[in-house]
């Protein structure tokens, strides 16, 4: 996130050239943004206190009034009032602590931490709480992945993503406390629905693609999309989670071993398989491979080939990935996804080759996607230079024509779960249970090697968690207009 | 070295003109004026009546050392043992960390590694329980007014250096404005309560008559 801000002429005159360099980099772009936002949020809560006691107060004195007390019993509701303010005063102090949440229930695990359902006590509000190791987010060079996410939350209130209620932190966890989307995520939809009618893709595909387009309009790319990422909420309709990788750079390391992976491939001849085959093939590792669950080594199936090879990129990436789901929401696999990783790193390294219309014959021809949903298909998952790179795009397509797209939301959905309280966790894997927990061994045991990893030297300075603790407030704005430039004479300046 | 100092006439502070309208400052101003009234905030940090004085201390320490944790959390890259090895107001004013515990003598330490003691040692008082209890209804220890005094003298020295050593970094960054308000909250706070001994102030001793004179003005 990039917020426009005027340069101070007479300021950067005294600045060396390294720090001005320093001062352009994303991470203290990232704080700077961070701490306006806070402080603009710390004022109207600050203000709103006040405001709201002077009425409150107003009203005790108007209410005790109206009912002409006597001496005493006046004196008695005054302290009584007075102890009342004190206890909202103290309560603003508390910081927020995993123990004031009651864990109802686990209801996912990632490479970087658990997610629970859980209910803050003194609100009664459920949400999902997501706990991730700070030495584990450390050692993998993900603090910018999470501070990042714990950004896009805030900058934003839109229904097509996942609200933050708090962020916070202890010496060993960071936490980010977001709203319970009942309905699961999306691939746990897509294995339990087999291929998807074309008028029921067409709703879910445009919802993702509105829900990655808000993204987009915060300045975000988020160039790791998958089924996983998507979550249906109470009524059916998506929301976008888990903003992945939308952050200043990807971690060298992962890049060169992305790269590596793909290389490896570039001899490897492209095993030819039935459209009948792929699907089976692909139903039949879901059921037997966890890899899904896991976002330590993340799955490349849906990432777009310059991604993949570390080449510049843009929004256009995301589009590609949306481009792969579809594909799997009118197919019933996605498109390069193999028997093995090397199959399907194969399958990457020789896309256009492999990229091919799926057709069932028999019972499942009415399945076959239309022309006009196969030529958006291939307007995503193509070359970069020529490929769709935003919803204006999007629109003009043919398959798309009919779409409301103001009242998507309004729509009702081709599914709505089934729920029978607002801590119904039916739609998450159970955790009590062995065969849901075996999809999770592989993660575990990446997470012990992670755990063996060594201690990284440096320790982790002050300023890198700074500005991560944020709590219910008020609207928060997308981004800061641009700051003019300071007042000419000499004065300064004040936010308000 | 900050430009701070190379003004020779004294400073005022005014609310910046030239926020558009929409954006959240614009609107957090317009709230600003309803709810104090010309951005006045001497009243925000008066005592309400029948307010607890050691609840009002409690509640505002917090958020003094949340704010200078956000400021100082944005230079860290430019406040380095090299570039600042002593922990320093300006050329005139340095200071030594002692907490009687680690450090049982004053020593002098380079400025990010005395702020990082500082905060710190705050966090663990802050967190202590028996000195700032979160249960409704404990009362503070009879101590605290002291640990208010210690708290808020040492806060004051991270606002100074930030001022002294880091203020054209801040302005780079467009935080300025951000910061000039949390120190002047923060002044106008510690001089109703009589928190801290004006000699402890010397090195902002500028920008406090500004703020006090702008506030008679008002």
């Amino acid at each position: 996130m990039h917020t426009a801000r005027a340069d101070t002429t007479k300021a950067n005159d005294n600045i060396s050239p390294r720090h001005r360099k320093l001062l352009a980099s994303p991470e203290v772009q990232r704080k700077a943004t961070v701490a306006q936002l806070y402080f603009l949020d710390y004022y109207f809560q600050h203000l709103g206190y006040i405001s709201a006691r002077k009425e409150r107060r107003a009203k005790f004195d108007e209410d005790t009034e109206v009912r002409g007390l006597t001496h005493s019993e006046h004196q008695r509701e005054w302290k009584s009032y007075c102890g009342r303010e004190r206890v909202v005063l103290r309560r603003r102090r508390a910081k927020l602590r995993v123990e004031q949440f009651h864990i109802i229930t686990q209801v996912g695990q990632g490479g970087y931490g658990e997610v629970y359902l859980a209910r803050k006590q003194e609100t009664g509000e459920v949400c999902a709480l997501k706990r991730m190791k700070k030495k584990t987010l450390q050692k993998m060079d993900e603090i910018r992945h999470v501070l990042v996410e714990r950004d896009i939350l805030t900058a934003t209130r839109t229904p097509w993503l996942v609200r933050l209620l708090y962020a916070f932190q202890d010496n060993l966890y960071v936490y980010l406390a977001m709203e319970y989307v009942p309905g699961g995520d999306f691939r746990t939809f897509l294995n339990n629905t087999g291929i998807m009618h074309e008028k029921y893709s067409l709703f879910y595909a445009t919802e993702m693609f509105v829900a990655v387009n808000e993204l987009h309009k915060l300045g975000y790319i988020h160039r790791d999309l998958k089924p996983e990422n998507f979550l249906l909420d109470g009524i059916g309709h998506v929301k976008l989670t888990d903003f992945g990788l939308a952050t200043g750079a990807l971690n060298p390391q992962r890049i060169e071993s992305l790269r590596i992976k793909l290389d490896k491939a570039k001899d490897n001849k492209i095993v030819q398989r039935s459209t009948m085959e792929r699907r089976s093939l692909f139903k039949t590792m879901q059921r037997q491979n966890p890899q899904w669950a896991d976002s330590i080594v993340g799955s490349p199936d849906y990432m777009a080939p310059e991604v993949l090879r570390g080449k510049p990129y843009t929004y256009a990436v995301d589009y590609w990935s949306l481009g792969c789901i579809l594909f799997e929401l009118l197919a019933g696999f996605p498109p390069f996804t193999g028997q093995s990783p090397e199959e399907t790193w194969t399958n990457l390294q020789k896309w256009p080759e492999v990229l091919n219309r799926p057709v069932y014959d028999g019972d499942d021809a009415e399945y076959n996607m239309s022309d006009e949903a196969w030529s958006l298909i291939t307007k995503l998952i193509t070359h970069a230079e020529v490929r769709y790179k935003s919803l204006d795009d999007l629109k003009t397509h043919s398959w798309v024509e009919g779409v409301h797209w103001e009242e998507l939301r309004e729509y009702e959905a081709p599914y709505v779960p089934e729920l029978y309280a607002d801590t119904d966790t039916r739609y998450f894997d159970d955790f009590s249970s062995e065969d849901d927990m075996a999809k999770y061994q592989e993660v575990r045991d990446k997470q012990k090697n992670v755990d063996e990893v060594e201690e990284v030297d440096k320790p982790t300075g002050r300023g890198v968690w700074v500005g991560f603790t944020f709590g219910k407030s008020g609207p928060n704005a997308k981004a800061l207009g641009a700051m003019g430039a300071p007042d000419e004479n000499g004065a300064l300046a004040t936010i308000f | 070295m900050s430009a701070f100092f190379g003004l020779g006439k004294t400073r005022t502070f005014k609310p910046r003109r030239d926020v558009p309208e929409g954006t959240k400052q614009y609107q957090l101003r317009k709230y600003a004026e309803a709810t104090l009234g010309s951005g006045n905030l001497r009243k925000a940090v008066q005592l309400p009546e029948g307010e607890d004085l050691n609840e009002w201390l409690a509640v505002h320490v917090v958020d003094f050392f949340n704010h200078l944790n956000m400021l100082y959390g944005t230079i860290t890259e430019f406040c380095t043992p090299n570039e600042c090895p002593i922990m320093s107001a300006g050329p005139r004013y340095e200071y030594l960390w002692e907490d009687g515990v680690k450090y049982k003598r004053p020593t002098k330490l380079p400025a990010p590694e005395y702020v990082d003691a500082l905060m710190n040692w705050a966090q663990g008082l802050l967190d202590n329980e028996e000195i700032f209890p979160n249960k409704i209804g404990v009362p503070f220890p009879k101590t605290f007014k002291d640990t208010i005094r210690t708290l808020f003298r040492r806060l004051f020295r991270v606002y100074a250096h930030l001022y002294s050593n880091h203020f054209d970094h801040i302005c780079a960054l467009g935080i300025e404005a951000h910061m000039n308000t949390s120190y002047r909250h923060f002044f106008l706070f510690i001089n109703e309560f009589e928190l801290v001994e004006k000699k402890e102030l010397a090195p902002l001793d500028e920008l406090n008559s500004a703020i006090l004179a702008e506030d008679r003005a008002r």
